[in-house]
């Protein structure tokens, strides 16, 4: 099953977009501390975010035609590697660029195009992802929020929860039920393009174990929405979320999560000296992100030819994440391991940022358990 | 799949035991890599893990292409039979979850056995895209490009091998079922020329004495 799997390499025009990353991110990014890098994903920085989009590094992979960059996957895979290896603060763009501007592209009408897609690639606007709801995780299909037709379009009432950035967002688009019951499942859901400063939103922040409100609540009341709200086609929801899921899931960005850390604890064992045991795992770690890294290329390589491979793509999620969730765990080890050796307070404290942020990588996206159920599946299994 | 794969496939597959390397080199294969790149012989080796030959096949090619093959080199070659060997027995267990019964149904449909089977696909994956990725280095590849290769695939190849036998319970320790064969000689080529922690020591210093700027500059400049 592995034969389409192809060694590839990056092209050398996108190679050639990584100056220009790092010259942003030596300008914005090198200065803030680990503590601040090591939550990357979650960094907000609305400035950053801008200076990327006037780079032209924001909507690569949307045609020019919209205001983006008309190339193919490896120029984000170049620019995105760079920015999470740097831990830089992808936040705030972060779902726009990698999911609901390619969505948009994919189901949206000519007007909505339009609208959209420009003001993305320009950092104006940013979006949020509205899939989970309190009694819908893994099990997506059984979500209740419901839009019924109005004269004018729709009327949206239900709630969303675990939504990351909602109260830094535009807009969210939200899987929900258009027609028919909870127990018809993946039958009459669709996908609407929600503003979230209209009427009968009301957001509320969710405090996580570190103190961070990175995600929320969502609350719908008869939220008056216009007709092309709707993206796509009414009832195809489900269909177009597991294509949302997909661009989610096979990203490059799966092995980057812990690298600060890992650069952190690196630089430590520099000054305070490695013997054998150190060295060793050193390269247990760095032999693994380099082999995993010229996976996410090989599977790069099959986007860039129009596949969906949706199997390799959630082999290498469970691997890459399973990979940044052993990196915290490794140095906490190692660390612990030299009870009166002088750490830095920062790198402990990043540590302990990572160790409470690791969970969450096999979580958000489709759990473990969910994605080995595809694989599964791939497998002939099911 | 290349002419060249099917003729050695072939071959492996009528000449057994003493015969077999006298045949190889009657039809040339012992001198492929001498006239042809690592990266274009690495199909063939795989294909020698996915019979489990235990005949030492590739070290012959090595030793015909360069006087005196390195351990590097060595390792490369290992690293791409036992990514043969992997994929033959994910196959061996799926085909096997598929077929054998318990409690009425076919064991591959119970969620504890596909999980198990989905991280073995996870591994040899790896193990795959390692040797790929190492071949494509010729007959002198770098320190660090083997290391990174035959660490993987070593630090794979326990978790590749314990579940495969999980998978067929006590069927697969049996003398006569094959299974056993594909499993030692996966944890033979481990060890051989380097496992995981000697490649993870030489690769670990490599990465301390680096003044990359981070990890991604290390990489990339494997
Ligand atoms: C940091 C973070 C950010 C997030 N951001 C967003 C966001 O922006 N927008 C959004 O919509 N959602 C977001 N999520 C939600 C995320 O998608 C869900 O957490 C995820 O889908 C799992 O749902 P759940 O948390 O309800 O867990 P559950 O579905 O309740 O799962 C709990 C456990 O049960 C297991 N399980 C469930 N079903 C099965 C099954 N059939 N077989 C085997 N095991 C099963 C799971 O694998 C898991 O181990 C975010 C989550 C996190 C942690």
């Amino acid at each position: 099953m592995f034969d389409a799997l192809q060694l590839a390499s990056i092209p050398a025009e996108d190679e050639a977009l990584r100056p220009k990353v790092r010259a942003l991110i030596a300008e914005h990014v090198l200065q803030r501390p680990i503590t601040d890098r090591v939550r990357s994903w979650m960094g907000v920085d609305a400035a950053f975010s801008r200076a990327l989009a006037e780079a032209g590094l924001l909507g690569l992979t949307v045609p020019a035609a919209y205001g983006g960059g008309g190339r193919g996957p490896f120029a984000r895979y170049v620019v995105v590697e760079e920015l999470l290896a740097a831990g830089a603060p992808v936040g705030l763009h972060w779902i726009a660029d990698r999911q609901s501007a390619l969505l948009i592209l994919g189901f949206g009408t000519q007007a909505q195009k339009q609208l959209y897609l420009p003001r993305i690639c320009r950092g104006e606007i940013f979006f949020c992802i509205g899939m989970s709801e309190p009694g819908a995780g893994s099990d997506l299909a059984s979500v209740r929020s419901r839009a019924e037709r109005t004269e004018q379009g729709w009327r949206l009432t239900g709630q969303k929860i675990w939504t990351t950035s909602a109260h830094l967002c535009d807009y969210m688009i939200a899987l929900v039920r258009t027609s028919g019951a909870p127990g018809d499942r993946q039958q009459g859901l669709s996908q609407l393009i929600v503003d979230l400063r209209a009427p009968g939103v009301a957001i509320r922040g969710i405090e996580d174990a570190t103190g961070h409100r990175d995600f929320n609540e969502v609350f719908f009341d008869g939220v008056e929405l216009p007709a092309d709200a709707l993206l796509g086609t009414e009832g195809a929801g489900w269909a177009q979320v597991n294509a949302e899921l997909a661009f989610e899931r096979s990203g490059p960005e799966r092995i980057w999560a812990s690298a600060v850390l890992l650069d952190g604890w690196i630089a430590h064992l520099k000054r305070s000296g490695a013997g054998e045991a150190r060295v060793e795992r050193v390269g247990a770690l760095t032999t693994q992100l380099a082999a995993l890294r010229t996976l996410s290329i090989a599977l790069t390589a099959r986007l860039a030819a129009g596949e969906r491979p949706l199997t390799e793509a959630s082999l290498y999620k469970d691997l890459g994440t399973s990979f940044e969730q052993a990196i915290p765990v490794a140095i906490a080890d190692d660390l612990g391991s030299h009870p009166d050796e002088p750490v830095a307070p920062e790198l402990r404290a990043a540590l302990v940022e990572a160790l409470a942020l690791a969970p969450t990588y096999s979580l958000r996206g489709g759990t473990r358990e969910i994605l080995r159920g595809i694989i599964a599946r791939g497998l002939g299994l099911r | 799949m290349s002419e060249l794969l099917a003729s050695f496939e072939r071959l492996l597959d009528t000449a057994g035991g003493d015969a077999l390397m006298p045949a190889l080199d009657v039809a040339g294969f012992l001198d492929a890599l001498r006239e042809l790149p690592l990266r274009e012989i690495e199909p063939l080796l795989r294909a020698l893990g996915r019979r489990a030959i235990d005949a030492p096949v590739a070290e012959a090619m090595a030793a015909r292409a360069v006087p005196a093959p390195s351990r590097a080199l060595l390792a490369v070659i290992a690293t791409a039979e036992m990514a043969g060997i992997g994929e033959r027995l994910l196959d061996m267990s799926i085909e096997h979850a598929n077929t054998r019964e318990q409690f009425g149904r076919p064991i591959g449909k119970f969620q504890a056995i596909q999980q198990q089977l989905a991280v073995m696909a996870e591994q040899v994956m790896m193990t795959r895209i390692a040797a790929q990725t190492s071949c494509a280095h010729g007959l002198e590849p770098p320190l660090a490009a083997a290391a990174v290769a035959k660490s993987a695939a070593s630090s794979a190849a326990p978790t590749i091998a314990g579940i495969a036998h999980a998978v067929h319970g006590a069927i697969g320790i049996t003398r006569e079922f094959p299974l056993h064969r594909f499993t030692a000689r996966l944890h033979a080529l481990r060890m051989s020329h380097g496992s995981e922690s000697y490649w993870n020591r030489l690769l670990g210093s490599a990465r301390l004495q680096a003044d990359a700027q981070n990890s991604l500059d290390f990489v990339r400049s494997i």
